[in-house]
């Protein structure tokens, strides 16, 4: 009779040792990636906050729009989507260059960011994004 | 004496089968368990790296012979599917007409632009339009048709 308790219960605490192994592997995953995404997510909103834009002058004689980077965050032009009068015109950018830098992927705060295009700008309303959503209008 | 020894063989090995049977169930449902804990983990983490904006201007939305243009950029860091959109005008569900994006593999990027299609009527007036991802994260832009 003790025998066989004895060969029970080994059986069960061998599996409670596989249970707890499987389980905290587990929620050590779950964890590690909601910790990840939720630091992730933060830096995201951080960003998000510290970022702003400002359209200085529209040229419509050389088809041009100035844009401060009144934030204090670092952008990337590229990621930048422009509107004309609500429609995307992103194809229509020839040339983008951050104070006298052409074709940099760094657009610092206080830096202002020319951008070139081949569409007519008079009179027209402009709405730029950023990357990460912030918008600035100008008309 | 040899009756006492083959119940005692007999309880041995009930209990061993009787033990065994059982890890077997709680190992069976805490795998199971394990999966799902895994997987909530990730759709949780998915959730929190899902960000979508509607950017269009909302006094000048692209909108004439009853097709509505929206552009929805991915402000998030996770890479979403473009097919699995759900967009609702004024409440009501429409499937989009086209659906354009800079790739051509219907993934669609962080800080990319889609660019969806409706054909909807829309009087002039104030609208809104709500965009969702199939992780629940969305976006509503409050417009004005002139």
């Amino acid at each position: 009779m003790g025998l066989s308790v004895s060969a029970a219960a080994a059986i069960l605490f061998t599996a409670f040792v596989i249970i707890f192994g499987v389980v905290f592997e587990a929620v050590d995953h779950a964890q590690t990636s909601y910790s990840n995404a939720l630091d992730s997510s933060f830096d995201r909103i951080t960003e998000q906050k510290v970022t702003s834009m400002d359209i200085v002058t529209v040229d419509g004689t050389n088809d041009t729009i100035t844009i401060l980077n009144s934030g204090g965050s670092v952008l990337d032009p590229h990621a930048i989507d422009v509107m004309v009068n609500g429609v995307i015109v992103d194809r229509n950018i020839t040339q983008m260059e951050v104070d006298g830098h052409v074709g940099t992927g760094i657009w610092a705060p206080q830096e202002q960011l020319v951008m070139h295009l081949s569409c007519h700008l008079d009179n027209a309303r402009i709405k730029v994004v950023a990357g990460n959503g912030i918008s600035a209008y100008y008309g | 004496m040899a009756d006492a020894s083959v119940s005692q063989m007999v309880f041995f090995i009930a209990a061993v089968l009787v033990a065994g049977s059982m890890a077997g169930v709680f190992i069976s449902v805490s795998n199971s368990m394990s999966h799902t804990i895994e997987q909530r983990g990730d759709s949780m983490s998915t959730q929190l790296q899902t960000d979508i904006t509607i950017i269009n201007d909302p006094v000048v939305v692209p909108y004439s012979d009853g097709n509505l243009t929206l552009y929805v950029k991915n402000t998030g860091t996770s890479t979403l599917s473009e097919n699995s959109l759900t967009i609702l005008v004024d409440g009501e569900f429409y499937n989009a007409t086209r659906i354009t994006s800079s790739n051509s593999d219907q993934k669609w990027l962080p800080e990319k632009v889609l660019t969806i299609q409706l054909e909807v009527h829309l009087n002039p007036g104030d609208h809104s339009a709500k965009v969702v991802t199939a992780s629940g994260i969305n976006d509503v832009l409050q417009f004005r048709i002139n």
